[in-house]
């Protein structure tokens, strides 16, 4: 029965037309930028931009499960992938094994997904919550570096970080990979259909029986998950970590969740939706680095997109209920 | 709506910052006097100020990210405008933020989209015009009108002339709150917004207010604390909501709006910056106080959570209660 539900509302009726559009814009940006930025199109700088919006693109299809369940948006994400690097790096500069630093990783992000699922499971605010968390985990990273940058350099860890298959970077293949995997499970397996219905309609979701505790456990902990990977990503790229790194992850992760047009008020939209919107968002800021605007003009013009997306889509919502 | 809600008992607050007070003043003989008394106050001139605006977007059921943005760009308007006099300084920056949080209030009460998200948006927009109009580096007062400093930090007993704006707005909002049409409209919306809007409350002029009010009270901080300190970074105040957040919600603001008074959130910012400062004073490091506040949040978000099953299992027993009592007049009737 679940497994024959149509596709998601990605391609049903009056949401199409807004997708058009913001397909609209995104071609706009690569014709603009192709015809006024040397090398914008060449091979080299479209890896380069997909390699950029790999570290968000990978966040965002991990937080679209918290929006798509009708949870909102997660603030800890950042500091979620600041503490999985910075263990990561602690644990293998201490001369654990790689298997044993993934490990690591995996049960600290299990433990603080879980904890915030459970607090908003329970009826929190998940924005004051996850917050909160952050700030935790945050104060938590600068007690254990003591604000220091922990270094580490191994052959495996180099690998992951800086290898490449046929030529393309392990983070733009993983980013594919989660991309479409994050898809699938979303739309063809019970659990991800219980998210949908769950974000879509919370009384009819709680009425069928659902298990309404487990849908918000899992958007949170897959999030955790995301940053954690991203986080053992930068670690073994940089071969360091330090609590300075991913400075704005959580805003980049809402932002290309909003402009990929997975909506707010849960149940619409897919990863899919929050991975084309990091390559949109990586693509806008790949042009507007070429084109040499000055960073205050940059963080404005992405800033603006956002609302921009967020009203738009906000409205396109409106129309497609009242219909 | 319960007016009861919107009185929460200050009691336990009142004893929550005693308790705060006394612990450091056992701890360190330093803290009480009254210097460190003045320098709570003039933290509060600030993070208080930014937490009355915040609170007020609260009540009515909103929360507004842009607030550590607003006040970065208002604070280099401020040391640009120095030369046209102080006033103008303070003026002008307020009421461009004023204008902004309007805007902002209005698009968000009359599309009635979530406000978290086009906040965001916009807090990075003013970022990132922090740093267009101060030419990417900090703004410096010219050393003609340094005496602006001295002004704005002059110390009069424990106050100084922030700490008494500050002060003075948090009186005059108590009062709007509590006596104008459009405080009590405030409370309503942030309430039951369905409810207020069927009873005949516009859905758009209590928020677009709550908005302008929080806008302008974190421009009028941000400008004057760039006064005071005699400069602005285009990338100061990012983490001013926290501090904010945590205030308002130590001060027992229910989460989900329509509750919370000027006093409890008075007592709550007071109560976090004497624990911050009393941190300081025993030379525990930056990072340890700030995760010493995430804890905290995490705290209260818990107690908060009970709280609210304790107020459930209230309202299961007194429908018990009603329905035992509904079945022994039943036979009498």
């Amino acid at each position: 029965m679940i497994r024959k539900a149509s596709l998601p509302h990605i391609f049903s009726g009056s949401r199409t037309l807004g997708y058009l559009i913001s397909f609209a814009a995104f071609i706009a940006i690569v014709v603009v930028g192709a015809l006024t930025a040397p090398n914008f199109l060449s091979t080299f700088n479209i890896l380069t931009i997909i390699r950029a919006a790999s570290i968000t693109g990978i966040v965002a299809c991990g937080v679209s499960f918290i929006t798509i369940s009708g949870n909102f948006i997660s603030l800890s994400v950042q500091q979620t992938a600041v503490i999985s690097s910075v263990s990561f790096a602690l644990a293998m500069s201490h001369g654990w094994p790689l298997p044993a630093a993934l490990l690591l990783v995996l049960v600290i992000t299990i433990a603080v997904g879980s904890l915030q699922g459970l607090l908003v499971a329970n009826g929190m605010n998940p924005i004051i919550t996850t917050l909160a968390a952050g700030a935790t985990l945050y104060g938590l990273t600068s007690v254990i570096t003591d604000n220091k940058t922990i270094k580490t350099v191994s052959e495996a860890g180099n690998f992951i970080g800086s290898g490449a298959l046929l030529g393309i970077p392990n983070q733009t293949t993983t980013f594919i990979l989660i991309a479409i995997l994050a898809f699938l499970v979303l739309t063809r397996t019970r659990i991800g259909r219980m998210v949908v219905l769950y974000g879509s309609n919370k009384a009819a979701a709680e009425s069928a029986g659902l298990n309404i505790k487990l849908v918000t456990m899992v958007g949170f902990v897959l999030s955790t998950l995301a940053a954690g990977i991203v986080g053992v990503f930068f670690a073994t790229q940089f071969g360091q970590a330090s609590i300075l790194q991913f400075e704005s992850l959580n805003m980049d992760a809402v932002a290309a969740i909003v402009v990929g047009g997975v909506s707010l008020q849960g149940g619409e939209g897919t990863p899919l939706n929050a991975a084309l919107g990091a390559v949109f968002i990586a693509t806008l800021q790949n042009f507007m680095l070429l084109v040499g605007l000055p960073y205050g003009i940059r963080i404005m013009i992405t800033g603006l997109a956002i609302a921009l997306a967020v009203t738009y889509f906000h409205i396109l919502n409106r129309k497609a209920g009242e219909r | 709506m319960k007016n009861k809600s919107i009185n929460r008992p200050l009691l336990p607050r009142i004893a929550l910052f005693l308790l705060v007070v006394t612990i450091f003043s056992i701890l360190n003989p330093l803290y009480r006097n009254w210097g460190s008394v003045f320098s709570v106050f003039e933290t509060f001139a600030f993070i208080g100020l930014v937490a009355l605006g915040l609170g007020i977007v609260m009540i009515a059921g909103e929360l507004d990210v842009s607030v550590g943005s607003v006040a970065a760009v208002a604070g280099i308007l401020a040391i640009q405008l120095v030369r046209y006099g102080v006033v103008v300084s303070v003026i002008i920056p307020t009421v461009v933020a004023l204008l902004f949080g309007l805007f902002q209030g209005w698009m968000i009460g009359r599309l009635r989209m979530n406000s978290v998200v086009f906040t965001i948006g916009m807090s990075m927009a003013l970022r990132g015009l922090a740093y267009v109009i101060s030419g990417e580096q900090s703004a410096v007062i010219p050393f003609e009108r340094i005496e602006v400093v001295d002004l704005i930090a002059y110390r009069l007993g424990i106050f100084s002339p922030f700490s008494i704006i500050t002060i003075s707005v948090a009186i005059g909002l108590g009062l709007l709150l509590r006596l104008s049409r459009s405080g009590r409209e405030i409370y309503a919306i942030g309430g039951g917004r369905s409810e207020a809007i069927s009873a005949g409350i516009s859905p758009i002029r209590p928020i677009a207010l709550a908005f302008a009010i929080c806008a302008g009270c974190a421009g009028l901080a941000g400008a004057l604390v760039s006064l005071k300190s005699g400069s602005a970074s285009p990338a100061a105040h990012a983490d001013v909501m926290l501090y904010a957040i945590t205030g308002v919600l130590i001060a027992d603001f229910g989460i989900s709006g329509g509750t919370g008074t000027i006093a409890g959130l008075f007592l709550g910012v007071i109560t976090l910056i004497s624990l911050t400062t009393g941190l300081s004073s025993l030379q525990i490091p930056k990072d340890i106080q700030n995760f010493a506040i995430g804890s905290l949040l995490v705290l209260v978000i818990i107690i908060d959570l009970l709280s609210r099953f304790a107020g459930f299992r209230k309202l299961v027993d007194n429908a018990r209660q009603w329905k035992k009592n509904g079945q022994r007049t039943n036979p009498a009737a």
